[in-house]
Parts: C-alpha cells; structure tokens; sequence
C-alpha cells in the first residue's frame, strides 16, 4: 500500500493503543473523541486529496527510494519543483481547511534528517544514512503521518541541557543497551500529535560537547511503550461537546497539540539516527526550521478562507460597495499574497545538499515566516473590523434554535434580505473560530511562536543576509575609494 | 483509424493550489456537450488520443514534456469553451495535430 485512502487512515489509527490524556481522563477512544475529531478530520483531507485527480498533482509526488507514487507529505524534496509543490500543497490544505493541516511537520523532519544524517556519515563513517532511507521507505510504503517532536520543556532558558535543575527538561539518553538506547523527558506543542504514526524526536537547540547526551534523534511508534499524551486545551474548544455546528464556526475541521512525555522509552538502534553528535545539532535544527518556516505556506491558505469569509460578511451585511470595506479587502489580500510570495521564493531559490535532498533558502524562508509572524494579526484585524461587533456578541445556536427566542434572533440579526438570518449567524462564526476561537491557535499564536518566535527569525536572517555585498554598493555608488581592511 | 470512433480525450489537471474557476465543473460541462465527440479519461489510461491539461491559472504549472501525445493546455472557462467549439466543427482522432497545432 502505498497511499492510504482517508477512511484506511482513520482506521489506522483506530489500530493504535495511544495514553491519550484529556480534561483530566484518559480516553478510550481518541478517533471518536468530538474535542480531537475535527484535528483527526483535517489529516485526513491531506490523505484525500492525494486521490483526486484535480490535486494529485500537487498532492503525490514520486519516491526516490521505490519509484512509487506516494503522498507528497511522505516525499524527500528532489529538485526546485518539489519545493515549490510543497508551498503550494500548504496553501492548498489551508484553503480547504480553514486550520492547521498538522502533517507538514513530519515532512519536514523527514527532509532534514534526509541531509543531516548524510553529513554525520560524511565526517563520522557512521552509516545514519542508510538507516534512515529504509526508514523513510517505510514510511512512504505505508503512507504513515509523522510527528515531528523538536520542542523541548526547556527549564530554565538561562541554562544548557546539561546545566538544568532537573535533566529531563530535554529529552536525553538515560540507559544504553546493545539493543537500543531508553530515552526520557518530554515534547511541547506537538501539533496533530495523537493523528500521528510515528514520533520523530529531534534536538531543540545548539549544543556542546557537555550536552552530547542530549544530542539525539530517534524515530518511535505514537503508542510505543511509555509515551504519554496531554491535549491541550483551545479557546472555545467545549463548543464542540454541544449540540449543532453552528457555533463551531468550522463544522468539520480543527487542529491540536499536545504535550508528548517520554516516560523512560526503548528506541532500538535502528531507530536511531542521530546519537551524541552534538556538533550536528545545530545545523539539523537550522535546516529543519528553514523547512517548518517555508511550511507556513499553509497560513495563506488559511488567509484566503479569513478573506473570502470576510468578503461573503460584508455582502450579507450589505455593505460591500462601500469604498472602505473595498479598501480592507485588498489590504488583506495584499498582506496574503505577500506571504505567498515568500514561500514560493524561498522554495525556488533553493538549492541541492550534498545527500541530494533539496533544501530551501535558508533566508527567505526566515523572512517568509517572519512575515508570518505579523500579516495574519493584521489580517484578523481587519476580518473583525469588516464582519462588525455581532460575530461576538450572538446568543448561542440553542437560542437560535429555540422555539421562544428564535424568532428575535431571526428577525433582529437578518441584515440583507436575500440571505438568510442563519447564514450571517455561520459566516459571522466562522470569523470568529479563526480569529478568537480554535482555529486562533493555528492562524494566530502558532503563526508566532511555531517554527520558532519572531527572534529566533530575526537571528537567522541577520546571520544569512549578504551584508558585504550591500556595503559595498552603497560604498562604490557615493566614491569611497577602497579602505584599509 | 475508424474515422467516427470518439476521442479519447486523457484529462491531466494542475495542483488547484489557486484556482481562478472551478476546473473540475469545467471538465464535466465539456464531457457533456461532447458526449458524441469525445470521452473523457485519465491521462494515464491507455490509447488517449490528446492530453487535456486543465490549469486553474496562467502559470500552467504542470510538466506537459511527459506527455507522448498531443497535448492542449486551457487555464480558464474562455479556454475550455473555445476547445469544445473547436472540437464541434472538427473533431476526429486524425485532426487532433491539427488541432493542438491551431491551439
């Protein structure tokens, strides 16, 4: 099998024997589970859409390793196109959505790994590489959705790994046998974790030779012995335990994260593709967040769903002829594309790596999810300003629905007469789920803080951009003559 | 060549990361009005006479080299109704060159 439909997905998954902790219970059911369902939902789009025609283009790509058809989230990046597919697949999943698509992660691990374990061969004679393909192939044969795990606790951020009060604030090597190595500590913010097959464990931050305990990277099934799961919890997110849909805002998808604690747990050596290399932590953190930033690509997608919502509120509204919603309708869509532009150039300037994956552009990527960081607020903003005060303050669908007060809701909301009370009611909830509700985690908080905060950005753009070249221009063109070095 | 066997027409969509129409809708209204004419199939299906590549904008994104068949290439409603007219006044596997020369 080498591309699961979206219904053999969700019976996969109904395979696993995942500790899923939620509201303080385990639960026995995770699939069925209404709070995670919708994040479950939109993984499985991602499956989906591989099968229709009209996306496999983007959707599937052909593997390296077998030369089969595979999902593209399953893919090892072979030249410029496959990036540029990849920012486009994000849009794409965004769009169809309306939230994070959660399997972008795993991708990107993939990817890095793809490069970084060459590179320890490479200077080591270590054989990662080799191990990690068959692992890779494994993955694509079975058409798994990996987690990829970076985020550690972190402790005290004035401290190393090594330094921290309590060792386990990241996950490090505790016992190593001729098996295998037992691993312990835990994943913060682990997005579409309890959709996921495999959890690929990676280093957090930069290391030296005191850390080498922590510089590891493995790879483990989701409901391998000892890995435990507490979901977080979403603004709003109890809406989905309520009757109807209508105050969902998005009926049929979500998103989630969880905290993934590694509770002492057995890695055998053939799923371990990075141990006690410390000085490749760095560059396998840098290469993984260049990809995860370039993934952000999702977020226009996301944008256009927020804008076309926007749009259809100040038609029902009535109001769309109005010069100064016209005018925020193309702000928005200015910042959208703006965002767009940036994750199709950091994908077509990228380049090949010495193992033959194609990585992105390590600075635009940067700048890309930089602009992330910010256009969505505005974005959300201007959606709010567009769709006025009552997307937060309408009674609930059970008042809607009721047979005493129903009918104030229906007469007092209807604004535009051709439309419908109740769909004004749904477009004005959709704007709200994404910019104050479940889908505000992914739009919002995790459009600053996922793939790294602002700074983190910041660092990486002032280390990569070409500053010689820019002072020499400016030097030449006001003739100042060459300068003593 | 049996002159009034239909076209097989193999239909290769792009990505749809954007589209400025809904392709798939104009896919199934030309399958429709050349119900006669032409069937529509999977590019990847045997024996096709042309490749029908439907993108959802101008960039035409998708690899068309691959192709050892004619192919013609629409990105917009305009595109596809020109082709069906085409396809009304002319169609038979032997004009199919023609055709995509013409296009």
């Amino acid at each position: 099998m080498a591309m699961m439909t979206a219904k053999q997905y969700e019976k996969s998954l109904r395979r696993l024997n995942l500790q899923v902790y939620l509201f303080g219970e385990r639960l026995e059911n995770v699939v069925d589970n209404p709070v995670i369902r919708p994040s479950m939902n939109a993984v499985a789009w991602t499956y989906e859409l591989a099968h229709r025609p009209e996306y496999e283009d983007i959707m599937t790509a052909t593997s390296h390793i077998t030369g089969k058809k595979i999902n593209r989230f399953t893919h090892i990046h072979q030249d410029i196109k496959d990036l540029v597919k990849k920012s486009k697949m994000g849009r794409l999943l965004g769009r169809e959505t309306g939230c994070c698509l959660q399997r972008c992660v795993g991708m990107d691990t993939l990817n890095a790994l793809s490069i970084v374990t060459f590179n320890i061969d490479a200077k080591y004679g270590t054989e990662y590489h080799t191990r990690f393909l068959k692992y890779v192939e494994y993955v694509q044969e079975n058409d798994l959705t990996c987690d990829g795990a970076m985020t550690d606790p972190k402790g005290d951020r004035g401290l190393p790994p090594h330094k921290q009060p309590d060792p386990d604030q990241f996950v490090h090597v505790v016992e190593e046998r001729e098996d295998g190595i037992v691993v312990r500590g835990a994943k913060a913010h682990q997005t579409g974790a309890v959709n996921s097959h495999e959890i690929i464990v990676m280093p957090t931050i930069s290391m030296r030779e005191e850390d080498r305990d922590y510089a590891v990277s493995f790879a483990l099934p989701s409901d391998a012995e000892g890995i435990v799961y507490i979901i977080g919890r979403q603004s709003c997110d109890t809406r989905k335990l309520e009757e109807g849909t209508l105050d969902r805002g998005n009926e049929k998808f979500g998103g989630h994260e969880a905290l993934v604690v590694l509770d002492n747990v057995f890695v055998p050596w053939d799923r371990v593709f990075m141990y006690k290399e410390y000085d490749f932590v760095t560059q396998l953190v840098e290469i993984f967040a260049a990809y995860h930033r370039q993934s952000y690509a999702c977020k226009v997608g996301v944008g256009d769903v927020l804008i076309g919502a926007a749009q259809v509120a100040a038609e029902y509204n009535g109001v769309e002829r109005a010069s100064h919603i016209k005018d925020k309708i193309v702000e928005m869509n200015h910042l959208n594309e703006t965002l767009y532009c940036g994750c199709i150039a950091c994908a077509s300037e990228g380049h090949r790596e010495p193992s033959g994956t194609y990585a992105v552009n390590t600075l635009l990527a940067n700048v890309h999810k930089h602009n992330v960081t910010r256009f969505p607020f505005e974005l959300a903003r201007l959606a709010q300003d567009i769709a006025g005060g009552l997307m937060v303050t309408m009674p609930s669908e059970k008042d809607f629905r009721s047979p005493e007060v129903g009918k104030w809701m229906e007469k007092y909301y209807k604004a535009s007469s051709n439309v419908p009370t109740e769909n004004r009611l749904r477009i004005l909830r959709l704007i709200e789920n994404m910019t104050l509700g479940t889908a505000a985690v992914g739009y919002l908080t995790e459009s600053i803080h996922g793939a790294g905060s602002p700074q983190a950005q910041r660092i990486m753009i002032s280390r990569r951009v070409n500053m010689e070249e820019k002072k020499r221009a400016a030097k030449r063109l006001c003739g100042i003559a060459d300068e003593p070095a | 060549m049996n002159r009034h066997r239909k076209l097989r027409i193999g239909v290769k969509y792009c990505g749809g990361c954007n589209p400025s129409y809904d392709r798939v809708a104009l896919v199934k209204r030309m399958e429709k009005t050349l119900v006669k004419k032409a069937e529509f199939i999977s590019f990847q299906e045997e024996n096709v006479d042309l490749v029908l590549v439907v993108c959802g904008c101008e960039t035409g994104c998708v690899d068309t080299r691959v192709f050892e068949v004619p192919v013609h290439l629409v990105s917009s409603i305009p595109d596809g109704d020109r082709f069906v007219e085409r396809l009304i006044r002319e169609a038979s596997p032997e004009t199919v060159r023609l055709l995509v020369k013409m296009a």
